[in-house]
């Protein structure tokens, strides 16, 4: 064959290619249109036979028919949609019925798909209607390996009370991006009496790794009765544990907690000193204002701020104290001192959060 | 060579060249179908508004840098305010506008003047003044000394107060969703230094409060094909580059950025043309070089609207600036092009982007002339000629339509069927003088590069014929009798910072009692910094048994080494087999000088000669450091000699770029070795390793080789 050939045959497949995505999109369009045109007023009746049946005024069937004429995807969607709308009571009763539908079924059935998007589909089913007998399987999709679907899975903590479910979570969330550990804590908080007993126990492992993550966890929780647990880890090597802690005991105002974070506000990382000073303003203890203010003249900027903006929750006292160090000898708690007494209320607000 | 060999072998290699590049465009394309698939699935099935009443979201600073945008600037930050996102505040930086940007604001979000509430982090030009809102809460502004739009964003992020930026410029209309979408991959947990997200042509769109509410493909060709362009470059060829990892480009106009890793680079760089794609390449060669895992995603959902340029005179200067931009870029960070330690970005990304994207005008060109000759002498088959333009236009063709194709099974924005059919006929026409117009604004960037580069390369010529010549004195006066020329070459990964590179050559007159002369220049690259060194020193034997060493040196920039530096030593024989010397060695960098005394001593056992230094040095801190330094040299054979060598102890090191550089004195301990080969003909190789262990930076470790000719 030679190169001319060769030139041929490639302009003749990229003709019929050309061709073929024209022909593609001009398929596409219809093909949407054509779904678009049939399935849009199947949905329009679910939504109305729900809102009635919502309103106890239509019968449950009529919902069952409306999800079952729906692709399975839509249904799902309308699903979700609707669980916000729906007292929990008769959710559950639902979530009860869905549970013999043959659509629901063969969703349920994806749990164990290899495709992700089949299990994402099965996960965010059962985050609005799992029952107690979907519990083994939202263990095994909240600890898949596609992140969106056990996004999607941890959801169900929504709704359901289920310990192998919580602890099942709390086990995965250490491991996790922060970001996807603050999406899981909010979830965990509904089950708050089986993160706490566990908490209380992972708390005590001084060596686990995981243990920074806890903390944070923990701290988030604001929990008064994992305030010794918190405290007890004021003096772990890991300076990450102590930013947490120096963060968390500020919402337990207690003698313990202020004796830790005096400490604390002396402690080598400069990250826990920070939130030891500003832990010590959101407590406001008249005692420990004389050391706020010699932390006024910490080496670090960050310190510094955080001091000042505690030293102005002490009232009086610390804005006293605040124009003290405005005209005193240390040229750095003068300049932090005068910037922090020259902002306004509302910015003081924003900055002290 | 004849004319029609070079024809013909040149005819080849741009074959090769064109099979190579679209077999790559096939393969992104190719990757662009999973990819957009399970982008696609994402973004419908994601339940926005639980995420967005969760606590998950993460806090995002905007940061919008204005210069002479008071006509747009109320709207543009009134529609910013207005996005669907919890928790995020905005960053206006008014860069010295010269109209009244400043006052608009003022007036239109009732400002007033707060003190500087936050470290200045990042160096920028002079703040003025920093406002805050009394009708906005999450309003800051900043006004400052103009210092174009790299210095702006950087006084921004110095601003910030959330870990995640994104920079928008002024006149891009955000979707009110955009932020909620871009997050979608931090809330799916992944190690993200950086999203991108699709950057679309507002042209023709009807906006409303500064929303898009109708797209609509623009009537114009011009705005049109670009609507084509946007399309291919966003949706295919980043969608493609996910899937390979190195995404290379996140466009200024619209991504999300992890502050710390930003502020970790220093910022937006100000001498950059393309601020965007200098950052991101900065991005990818420090985490690769600090080993953190991450990922720079882009996703296609999340949406801002630009205008683009409807005359050819402004998108010329927009397309020119664009490759002057990814020229220097390029040009800057080639110790990452085919470098395996940058990992794909470096084996792919890079190559593709320098060879691919930067060159792709020049070898169009060189294609068209080519054949233009061979047509002149025909040499070239004209069916055959007219047949190959054909299927490559038709490639180029069938790439652009493929984009319209990904748009329409995804996220179809354009939704009648006129515009439909014009993005078709766009995406045509394309290759039709449009796409032989950007070439040759392209090009027009490599003739601005290159009439910027003469000037650089002034700086290296200058002076070095008055050095040669006071040298050729010096060597006449002291009756040289060999000149041996070397050069040498060194490469030293370092931890932590840019890889030490050097390059140089010195010329010796020698005369026959062991007098000589030297002129040596040396190119050196530190801290991702270049810089070049000129130094002439000489041996003088006054007696039979001392002698002196002088040198002295100055730099060309002088950015990472010393302004200029000098250096004495006097050496005696103390016996038949010893030798004892002092030396003294000044180096005057820009932050101050270092002063080194080196004592020594040498002693020759048999077929060994061994070598100790103690270097005594004293840096502008006035601190006082001692580093020493043993060295062995046996001869391994006749012709071959060996070395080894240990240094331990504190020495001081000029560390960093201008303007954030100091003399530091590090802990180091240090191994070396090399081998020394004396061929024949008077030619000498040498090779040289040197592994350095240092505290708490610049651990190194390098290989040096030389050669040697006597003339």
């Amino acid at each position: 064959m030679t190169s001319r050939q060769v030139l041929l045959v490639v302009a003749l497949v990229q003709g019929v290619l050309l061709g073929a995505l024209v022909i593609l999109i001009i398929l596409n369009r219809w093909f949407r249109l054509r779904r678009s045109a049939s399935v849009h007023p199947r949905r329009v009746t679910l939504d109305n036979a729900m809102r009635r049946w919502a309103a106890e005024g239509g019968p449950l069937a009529g919902v069952l028919v409306g999800f079952a004429r729906l692709p399975a995807t839509l249904a799902i969607d309308a699903l979700v949609g609707w669980s916000a709308r729906v007292p929990g009571e008769r959710w559950r009763e639902l979530a009860a019925v869905l549970e013999h539908q043959w659509w629901a079924r063969l969703v349920r059935a994806n749990s164990d798909s290899f495709r992700w998007w089949k299990r994402l589909e099965c996960a965010r089913f059962l985050s609005v209607a799992a029952t107690p007998r979907d519990v083994a399987r939202l263990v095994r999709l909240i600890n898949d390996r596609h992140p969106a679907v056990h996004v999607a899975a941890v959801a169900s903590l929504e709704r359901m009370e289920s310990a192998p479910l919580t602890l099942a979570a709390l086990e995965r969330l250490p491991r996790l991006a922060s970001t996807v550990q603050a999406y899981y804590a909010g979830m965990l908080r509904r089950s708050r009496p089986v993160v706490i007993q566990h908490l209380q126990k992972r708390l005590k492992r001084t060596d686990d790794p995981a243990l920074p993550r806890l903390a944070e966890f923990a701290v988030r929780l604001a929990e008064p009765t994992l305030r010794e647990r918190i405290t007890a880890l004021a003096e772990h090597p890991d300076p990450e544990v102590r930013v947490q802690v120096s963060r968390g005991l500020g919402h337990f105002p207690h003698r313990e907690s202020v004796a830790s974070l005096t400490r604390l506000v002396a402690d080598p990382t400069w990250e826990v000193r920070a939130q030891a000073a500003r832990s010590l303003g959101m407590i406001a203890d008249p005692t420990t204002l004389p050391l706020l203010r010699t932390t006024l003249r910490d080496p670090i900027w960050w310190v510094r701020l955080r001091a000042a903006l505690a030293l102005m929750r002490f009232g009086m006292a610390g804005r006293n104290a605040l124009l003290e160090a405005e005209v005193g000898a240390d040229g750095e708690a003068r300049d932090t001192a005068r910037m922090i007494l020259g902002l306004p209320a509302q910015a003081l607000a924003e900055f002290a959060a | 060579m004849s004319v029609g060999d070079l024809v013909t072998g040149t005819d080849v290699a741009i074959l090769v060249y064109f099979l190579t590049l679209n077999s790559f465009y096939a393969l992104l394309l190719i990757l662009s179908i999973p990819e957009i698939w399970e982008q696609t699935r994402l973004a419908e099935d994601d339940d926005f508004q639980r995420l967005m009443q969760s606590d998950a979201l993460p806090p995002i600073t905007i940061l919008v840098p204005a210069y002479n945008e008071s006509a747009t600037i109320e709207a543009s930050v009134t529609a910013i305010l207005t996005l669907e996102y919890r928790n995020y505040e905005v960053v206006v930086v008014n860069d010295g506008s010269k109209d009244n940007t400043m006052q608009q604001l003022l007036h239109a979000f009732d400002l007033y003047e707060i003190p500087r509430i936050y470290p200045e982090t990042i160096a920028t030009k002079p703040l003025r003044a920093v406002y805050r809102s009394r009708t906005r809460s999450r309003l800051l502004v900043l006004d400052k000394e103009n210092g174009g739009k790299a210095d702006s964003l950087n006084a921004a992020i110095n601003a910030s107060r959330f870990p995640l930026v994104i920079a928008v410029d002024a006149d891009t209309l955000i979707e009110p969703d955009a932020l909620l979408r871009l997050t979608r991959p931090f809330l799916l947990g992944r190690e993200i230094a950086a999203v991108g997200g699709t950057v679309r042509v507002a042209n023709n769109c009807t906006v409303k409060d500064g929303r898009v509410t109708d797209a609509r493909v623009p009537h114009r060709l011009l705005p049109g094909i670009q609507v084509v362009e946007y399309l291919r470059a966003f949706l295919f060829g980043r969608l493609g580059w996910n899937r390979l990892g190195g995404n290379l480009v996140i466009s200024g106009a619209f991504g999300l950025f992890r502050k710390d890793y930003v502020m970790a680079i220093g910022g937006y760089r100000t001498t950059s043309l393309v601020e965007d794609l200098d950052l991101v390449v900065r991005l990818h060669r420090h985490l690769r070089r600090q080993r953190i895992r991450y990922e720079m995603p882009f996703i296609p959902d999340p949406v801002a609207w630009t205008e683009v340029p409807e005359s050819t005179r402004i998108l010329s200067r927009q397309r020119e600036r664009w490759h002057r931009g990814l020229i220097a870029a390029m040009w800057e960070y080639k110790g990452m092009l085919f470098n395996p330690r940058y990992g794909r970005v470096g084996i792919l990304a890079m190559p593709f982007y320098t060879f691919g994207e930067m060159l792709a005008p020049l070898v169009e060109v060189l294609g068209y002339a080519v054949t233009a000759l061979g047509l002149a002498f025909h040499m070239v088959n004209v069916p055959f000629a007219l047949l190959f333009m054909l299927v490559a236009w038709g490639y180029g063709m069938l790439l652009s339509i493929w984009a319209v194709v990904l748009e329409e099974v995804s996220f179809r924005r354009y939704r009648r069927l006129g515009d439909l059919l014009r993005l078709l006929l766009y995406a045509s026409l394309e290759n039709l003088g449009y796409r032989q117009l950007t070439v040759w604004w392209r090009l027009k960037a490599f003739v601005s590069v290159w009439k910027r580069g003469h000037t650089w390369g002034e700086m290296v010529r200058k002076g070095f014929a008055t050095t040669v010549v006071t040298l050729c004195v010096a060597a006449g006066a002291l009756g040289a009798q060999t000149v041996r020329a070397a050069a040498w070459t060194s490469y030293d990964a370092v931890d932590q910072s840019d890889d030490w590179r050097g390059v140089g050559a010195q010329v010796t007159w020698r005369a026959r009692r062991g007098d000589a002369v030297w002129l040596a220049a040396e190119a050196v690259s530190r801290f991702g910094r270049d810089d070049g060194t000129e130094r002439l020193g000489g041996v003088f034997h006054p007696h039979g048994r001392w002698w002196l060493t002088v040198e002295a040196g100055t730099a060309r920039g002088p950015a990472i080494v010393p302004k200029n530096s000098w250096e004495a030593d006097v050496t005696a024989l103390a016996t038949r087999t010893a030798a004892l010397g002092l030396g003294y060695r000044r180096q005057n960098y820009v932050v101050g000088p270092v002063d080194v005394v080196m004592p020594h001593v040498g002693l020759q056992a048999g077929r060994t000669a061994w070598e100790a230094r103690i270097y005594v040095s004293r840096n502008p801190s006035d601190r006082t450091d001692l580093a020493v330094f043993v060295r062995a040299t046996t001869s391994l054979s006749r012709r071959a000699a060996g070395w080894v060598g240990v240094a331990v102890g504190r020495e001081s090191y000029l560390v960093g770029a201008p303007p954030a550089q100091q003399v530091q004195a590090i802990e180091t301990m240090t191994g070396a070795a090399g081998v020394r080969y004396n061929a024949a003909r008077g030619l000498t190789v040498r090779v040289d390793a040197t592994g350095v262990h240092s505290k708490t930076i610049l651990s190194r470790w390098g290989v040096g080789v030389g050669v040697e000719r006597e003339l």
